[in-house]
């Protein structure tokens, strides 16, 4: 009966011993996992300097070439007007002497990442130099920039009030042309006769040219017969010639005329 | 620590797994409308970790050890079994109150780390079953946004809990008079103390750890 009872105390205990032991192993898996730093890989630590993080946070990711490679591990705010950042990367990247550090958005709703640009140049990073961000680039920010840039060409500029001056000048021609004013709007309009004066005018041009297209009448022979163009143009030739020659003779003409006259 | 920690492990799994089940089913029927039901493990763990593990812990464990203590105790005292055990020099607070309070100021917060990870783990069912969530997508999002603070925080509320629980209980059994009456007021009174003092005092480690 004692020893039954011991065996099952014993049991208790065992199984309580047990229970705890597994649940203070999950804690101890569990704040490994929760603190991000995976014992079982190497880790990498570097250093970059900004001048703003723009709201990067611990456990940020940091990416190379859009792939993660590791996340951030502390933020701290230097005398110098500065923040240093410290990351934990899985693996070590090709740092180049012009690489770049520089913090993006995650997503439309929010959240920042790290990126590193490894850079293109052959020279490699030297080490121990010191590593600094660039200053991030705030989408919002720029994009108030741009709209208040957008403000003042529009009302400072008076970009505005010339569209409205433009708006309101369509408005008067949309509303002569409705009403029937003026040449277009007398065509836009149900006015059949200025549409039928308009086709029999083209019509007479279109037969007018058919005309001289076939060389009848004046006009169509000038235009079509060359040996009567010639002609014309001896005969002003000539005619301009008579011109001159009276021109020169009428002084004479007159003074010879005078004379005779006086006697 | 047998009492309040393994005979406790059965309500609690099944309160745990379904709170977050419910929790994960409730916050991901909403995030779909944005697609961003992948998001769910971050939600149900940072609330499980900071609040509803040790709150639900807390509560259960009132309801079920508290009132047992508080019962216990009563009974002790108005069969005047306190008088003999001080007629004997025996301490009651220390032979009586003593192993329950260490036992629970251990017990609770393994209990509450416990139900968290049951409920993540019912939330992550419910991820995959019925909100089309892959299990990895679950467990890294999950582990994104929730910090060791989280962890360790949650786990001081439950430590305070379960100290609060067997102090309220201890008290309002050594209270007990009127015989078999007063035992079942000291066990009522016992549950609804406990159960107010955990919510207030909740409130105020979340105010002073968060703000």
């Amino acid at each position: 009966m004692k020893k039954d009872w011991r065996l099952k105390e014993l049991t208790v205990e065992v199984v309580v011993g047990v229970f705890v032991m597994l649940v203070l192993l999950g804690l101890g898996i569990f704040t490994i996992v929760l603190s991000g730093n995976n014992i079982l890989r190497p880790h990498y630590s570097y250093d970059v300097y900004f001048q703003d993080i723009m709201g990067l946070r611990e456990k940020d990711d940091v990416v190379v070439r859009g792939m993660k490679i590791g996340q951030i591990k502390s933020l701290r705010l230097e005398k110098n007007n500065s923040v240093h950042v410290t990351m934990n990367l899985d693996r070590r990247p090709a740092l180049k002497d012009d690489c770049r550090f520089f913090i993006t958005s995650k997503s439309p709703l929010g959240g920042r990442q790290m990126n590193i640009d490894e850079g293109a140049n052959a020279i490699p990073w030297p080490e121990g130099k010191r590593l600094i961000g660039d200053k991030p680039v705030d989408i919002l920010a720029e994009a108030s920039e741009i709209i208040k840039d957008i403000r003042e060409a529009f009302i400072d500029d008076g970009i505005l009030d010339d569209m409205k001056s433009g708006a309101s000048d369509m408005c008067d021609i949309a509303e002569r042309l409705n009403s029937g004013k003026g040449m277009f709007g007398k065509l836009l309009s149900e006015d059949e006769q200025l549409y039928d004066d308009m086709v029999a005018s083209v019509n007479s041009l279109k037969n007018l040219t058919a005309k001289i297209e076939s060389g009848e009448g004046s006009i169509g022979r000038l235009v079509q017969d060359e040996d009567l163009y010639n002609e014309i143009k001896g005969l002003i030739v000539e005619a301009r010639a008579s011109v001159d020659d009276l021109r020169e003779t009428s002084p004479i003409v007159t003074f010879t005329s005078i004379f005779f006259g006086a006697f | 620590m047998f009492t309040c920690g393994i005979k406790s492990l059965g309500v609690i799994t099944v309160v745990a797994l379904f709170s977050g089940m419910i929790m994960a089913l409730q916050t991901g029927i909403e995030m779909m409308r944005f697609h961003l039901e992948e998001n769910i493990g971050t939600a149900v763990m940072v609330s499980m970790l900071r609040e509803m593990g040790p709150f639900m812990t807390g509560l259960i464990l009132a309801a079920s050890v508290g009132s047992a203590i508080a019962a216990q105790v009563g009974t002790m005292v108005v069969s005047e079994e306190i008088s003999a055990l001080e007629t004997m020099s025996i301490d009651p607070v220390r032979f009586l109150v003593m192993p329950r309070l260490i036992a629970m100021a251990i017990m609770t917060p393994i209990l509450s780390f416990y139900t968290c990870v049951t409920g993540v783990i019912g939330g992550g069912i419910v991820g995959v079953t019925q909100l089309g969530v892959p299990w990895w997508t679950y467990f890294d999002n999950s582990t994104l946004f929730a910090t060791t603070k989280d962890l360790y925080v949650g786990l001081f509320k439950a430590f305070l809990f379960g100290i609060i629980i067997v102090i309220v209980a201890c008290h309002e059994g050594f209270s007990a008079s009127q015989g078999a009456v007063g035992v079942g007021i000291a066990t009522r009174r016992s549950v609804i103390a406990s159960f107010l003092a955990i919510l207030i005092v909740g409130y105020f480690v979340t105010k002073i750890c968060y703000i």
